[in-house]
Order: C-alpha cells, then sequence, then structure tokens
C-alpha cells in the first residue's frame, strides 16, 4: 500500500507533470490543466492525492476570483475535510470511482448543506439550505468535493452574470446564467461544475467561455433542491472542458428520483462507454444560413466548417429550417417561464421586494427580474395555458423534423461574447421548451474581435442524450479547440 | 384588449389582486415587460391550434408509488 508521504510526494510533480498545451502560461501559480478524466485516473493509481490537488485549486481560486469573480462563496474548510476523507478512503482501497477526490463547483441555486445558497440574490443572503440538493448528494456520495458555489445573475435570470468576467477576455462577460461556472472552468479554478438551464444558461455560458455544457433530456437529472425559474422548463446537468468529463458526471447524477415529480423513470446508461460510438452514416441536421440572420460571420464560419468536420467523419448532412409555426410557437416559451417564475416569486414579491438585487449590488433599484416576476404575476391561468397549448403545437412540429434526423446541430449563440446580434435568434430556449438534450461544445474562435470562444450546439431526440455525447466526443476528437486556454 | 391601451392604472390594480404594490418608479418598466407578454400571446393567436388541444401539464399518478393504504375496518 502506497504511505501518505508517498503520495504526496508523487502529487505536487504529478499536478505540474499534467500540463496540457496551452497558447501562453498563466501568471504566478501551478497549473492545473487537469481533465476529470485525468485526475480521476491518478487519483485512482495513487499518484495525485486529493488533499494536493483541492490545495492548488483553493489557491488558484484566491489568486484569480478577484479577476474573474466566478465564485460567490468559497468553503475551502469542508473541502479540504472532504479531501481529506477521500485521501484516507482511497488509500484504504475503498475507491469509489471517477469522481473521488474531484473538487466540483455547483451553480449558487444548488441547495447545499450548510453552506450559503443566495441564488446570486440579496433576497436570500441569510440563506443556509439543511440538506443538499440531489445532484450535490450524488456527486458527494461519488467522492466529490464541493469547493465552492458560482455566481450567477439574481435567481438566474439573464444571459450575463454580474460582476463576472471571461477569461478570454476579462472586459468581456462570462455570459449567464450559469456564468460563474462557465468563467471558472475555462480560468482554470474549476475542473468540474454543474449548472442550470431555463433559456439556454448551460449552454451560453459554456459556449461564451469555451468549454462543455450539456442540458440533459428534461427529467433525466432531478430537479429537487435547487431554486427554480420554471417548473417546467428547468434543467440542470454538467460543465467540464471536456466531453468525457461531462459523461462522467452525467452518469453519477443522472437517475430518477422520487423527491421530483418530473423525474423520468429512466435508468441512466453508461454515458462514458458509450462515447466512442462511430458516426458514419447518421443523418445530421444542420441550421439552413436563412435561419442565421444576424448571426456574427465567425459564428456563421465556425458553424459551417464544424458540420464539415462531422461530414468528413461519415455524417449525412442535410440543412433544416423551420416553419413560420413553429417560431411563433416557440414564443410561448417566455410565457411559460414567466408564469412558473412569478408563482415561484409571490413569496418574494409579496414581503421582500425591496431587497431585490444581485447579491453583490448595493443598488436597491438595480433588479431586472423584479420587474419581469412582477409583470408575469400579472398573466392569467388562462394564458398560460394558452402558451402551454402552443408549447403542444411546437413538440409536434419538431418531432416531424426530428423523425427525419438523428441529431441537429446550430451555433450555440448568434454572436461571441458581448458583441451584440440585436435581430439574432438563437435556439437556445427551443430545447428546454421540448426538452431535448443538447450540448454546447468549443468549435472555434473570432477574428473579430479576436480570440473569443465559439460553441457548437449538438441536440438530439428525447433520451438520447448518450447519443449526443457521442457526437460531440466524435468532434471533440477530430478538433483541437478544446485544449486552448486562455492566458489569465 | 391590445397590449397598447393597458394603463398605468390597470397594472396597478391587478398587482394589488396579487398583494404586490408597485411603486410608480417602477411602473413604467413593468409596463413595457407586460405589454411585451401580450404581444407574444397576441402573435400565438395565429397559430392552429386544435378546439381539443390539451396543455402540455403534466398530472399522473405514477405507477409503484408508494401509496398509503386506509387501516383495515374490523
Amino acid at each position: 500500500m502506497t504511505s501518505r508521504r508517498e503520495f504526496l510526494q508523487y502529487s505536487a510533480s504529478a499536478v505540474a507533470a499534467m500540463a496540457l498545451p496551452q497558447t501562453t502560461p498563466s501568471p504566478g501559480q501551478d497549473l492545473l490543466p487537469l481533465t476529470v478524466a485525468e485526475a480521476g485516473r491518478r487519483i485512482a493509481s495513487k499518484q495525485l492525492s486529493p488533499v494536493e490537488l483541492t490545495r492548488q485549486m483553493l489557491a488558484r481560486i484566491e489568486a484569480l476570483n478577484p479577476k474573474t469573480g466566478a465564485l460567490i462563496t468559497v468553503a475551502a474548510d469542508q473541502a479540504m475535510d472532504a479531501a481529506r476523507t477521500a485521501e484516507r478512503e482511497i488509500m484504504q482501497g475503498k475507491y469509489r470511482g471517477p469522481m473521488h477526490g474531484i473538487p466540483f463547483g455547483a451553480k449558487d441555486t444548488y441547495y447545499t448543506q450548510g453552506i450559503r445558497t443566495t441564488a446570486g440574490s440579496y433576497v436570500l443572503r441569510d440563506h443556509y439550505p439543511t440538506f443538499d440538493c440531489t445532484i450535490v448528494k450524488k456527486l458527494k456520495e461519488a467522492g466529490g468535493i464541493l469547493i465552492g458555489k458560482t455566481n450567477l445573475p439574481e435567481f438566474s435570470f439573464g444571459g450575463v452574470t454580474p460582476g463576472c468576467h471571461n477569461p478570454w477576455d476579462l472586459t468581456r462577460n462570462s455570459g449567464g446564467s450559469s456564468g460563474g461556472s462557465g468563467s471558472a472552468l475555462a480560468a482554470s479554478m474549476l475542473i468540474a461544475a454543474t449548472g442550470g438551464d431555463t433559456s439556454g444558461s448551460i449552454r451560453n455560458p459554456s459556449s461564451t467561455n469555451g468549454v462543455v455544457g450539456f442540458k440533459p433530456t428534461f427529467g433525466l437529472v432531478s430537479r429537487y433542491g435547487v431554486v427554480p425559474i420554471s417548473w417546467t422548463l428547468d434543467h440542470l446537468g454538467p460543465m467540464a472542458r471536456t466531453v468525457e468529463d461531462v459523461a462522467i458526471m452525467l452518469k453519477i447524477i443522472a437517475g430518477p428520483d422520487p423527491m421530483d415529480q418530473f423525474s423520468a423513470r429512466v435508468a441512466p446508461q453508461d454515458y462514458p462507454q458509450q462515447l466512442k460510438r462511430s458516426i458514419r452514416g447518421l443523418r445530421v441536421g444542420v441550421l439552413s444560413q436563412s435561419e442565421m440572420k444576424g448571426f456574427h460571420p465567425d459564428t456563421q464560419k465556425a458553424f459551417m466548417d464544424a458540420a464539415k468536420v462531422l461530414e468528413g467523419q461519415g455524417a449525412q448532412i442535410k440543412e433544416v429550417t423551420f416553419t413560420e409555426n413553429t417560431h411563433i410557437a416557440a414564443e410561448s416559451h417566455g410565457i411559460i417561464r414567466i408564469c412558473e417564475a412569478a408563482t415561484y416569486h409571490r413569496q418574494y414579491l409579496r414581503k421582500q421586494e425591496a431587497e431585490y438585487r444581485h447579491i453583490w449590488s448595493n443598488d436597491p433599484n438595480d433588479s431586472n427580474t423584479r420587474i419581469t416576476v412582477e409583470a408575469g404575476m400579472l398573466l392569467t391561468s388562462a394564458q398560460y395555458l394558452r402558451a402551454q397549448q402552443a408549447r403542444k403545437l411546437f413538440m409536434q412540429e419538431f418531432y416531424k423534423i426530428y423523425n427525419t434526423l438523428d441529431v441537429f446541430l446550430d451555433p450555440t449563440m448568434p454572436s461571441p461574447a458581448d458583441v451584440p446580434a440585436p435581430n439574432a435568434e438563437g435556439y437556445r430556449n427551443w430545447f428546454d421548451l421540448n426538452g431535448f438534450p443538447a450540448v454546447s461544445i468549443p468549435c472555434g474562435f473570432s477574428t473579430n474581435p479576436r480570440g473569443l470562444p465559439i460553441g457548437l450546439q449538438i441536440s438530439a431526440k428525447p433520451f438520447q442524450d448518450s447519443l449526443v455525447l457521442a457526437v460531440a466526443n466524435a468532434f471533440e476528437t477530430a478538433t483541437e479547440w478544446h485544449k486552448r486556454r486562455p492566458a489569465i | 384588449m391590445q397590449a397598447g391601451s393597458i394603463t398605468k392604472e390597470l397594472l396597478r390594480t391587478l398587482a394589488l389582486t396579487q398583494g404586490v404594490t408597485l411603486p410608480e418608479a417602477r411602473l413604467d418598466a413593468v409596463l413595457k415587460q407586460y405589454q411585451a407578454y401580450l404581444q407574444s400571446l397576441a402573435r400565438m393567436e395565429s397559430l392552429p391550434i386544435a378546439r381539443e388541444a390539451e396543455p402540455e401539464i403534466l398530472f399522473t399518478h405514477q405507477m409503484g408509488s408508494d401509496a398509503v393504504e386506509p387501516p383495515a375496518r374490523k
């Protein structure tokens, strides 16, 4: 059995030795260019200690969080305790799996027992949950080490995260609403994180920060214990720097949960094991140019190039356009979202309306969330149900398209971080409305402005999550975009 | 009702029915947002939704859930 001294002796050099190629070196701290899969292998073979990994990660967070604003809360003491427990277990031969000893961050909507959970709002500034949400519970049971809570806009409302900066250009935002998770991953402050997605909020910051973010099929991953926006639109999922890492996390967090009434009675699959399937012969729909009006030219080019990569691997490409009815029916997303959100927010609007603002804001008038839910609260049940009827029509239109396809591709975002695309209609919302699985993976960088990440969105029919990840893996394996690191 | 015919007074009254007082400072912004929602709903009226269409909402009894059995009668 490896002694603790030997374990730690290997660890420090093992972390430094695992540097992946990157464009420029990071200042000040040892690099943490690890992936979950690589760190997991090293931990399993006792070449890397969870204690050393966690300590280095905490040091990097301390150094970089003032620049990125990625984390609201850092749970250093709890993380080190958990790391020591993980190390002890592994040395005793009680290895739990690829997540054992791996630090992760949770979006600050995820209930974490004894650790403040603010949902990014001053309203919940003193909220200390008495239990872990299902996802955090599962990650901890798998040996994961919760290291902190990531930043987001107030109550997850919005595609821009206040005070959170993009590691690729610190003058730009990290996107949202899981912006803190995206920023922390890009800056190597975290190697694993979680996000929430109601209107694209895992995929937006993943694209914007050049990382991988997966929105599972609705119902595959439990929503229990997470501050909601909208009960029938909310999805929760993993974010990391590679498809394999996301697959590792998904295998742990997916599965039925009696605490979530929308939880699907579907057993999770072995997502990492299914990554390597061939995509030869797959019918791949690509968003037609006519549907990309107003998209940034760099985004369009990166997207077309990405489609060619998959075509080169044997995929059969066909262009897809949507009917006018599909576009109109998609507007039901906005009505459903705000009616459900307003119902949740009634409890705060009636008693704490003066407290609405971002957790870091001192301006009591600074809350777009409050204005939005106040307006939504005035809609009637008949209007809400009308939108749910339109949703059914939207689903029917979507199934007509997907019955001729295996997967569908489109650019995750119409433009890179903070680059205006005022007349462009992105399609992220659509996959919250229909609950289909969708991933965003890096597929390029902009040239004007220079060096901002661009994401590719891949989706498939419900419960074909493993197919989505396999296609993403095929693209990632054939390209190097995911290996680039920002100079921070 | 046309979105443009909604008044701030009506908005204030509607909010009161929900137990919420809308301050004057926010009325314009809330009104603008509310009108946007109404415009979206108006666009949806053009959709060919069948008269028999049911909303996409789930209410069901899941198979295998733990039902509480009534106590045995003597």
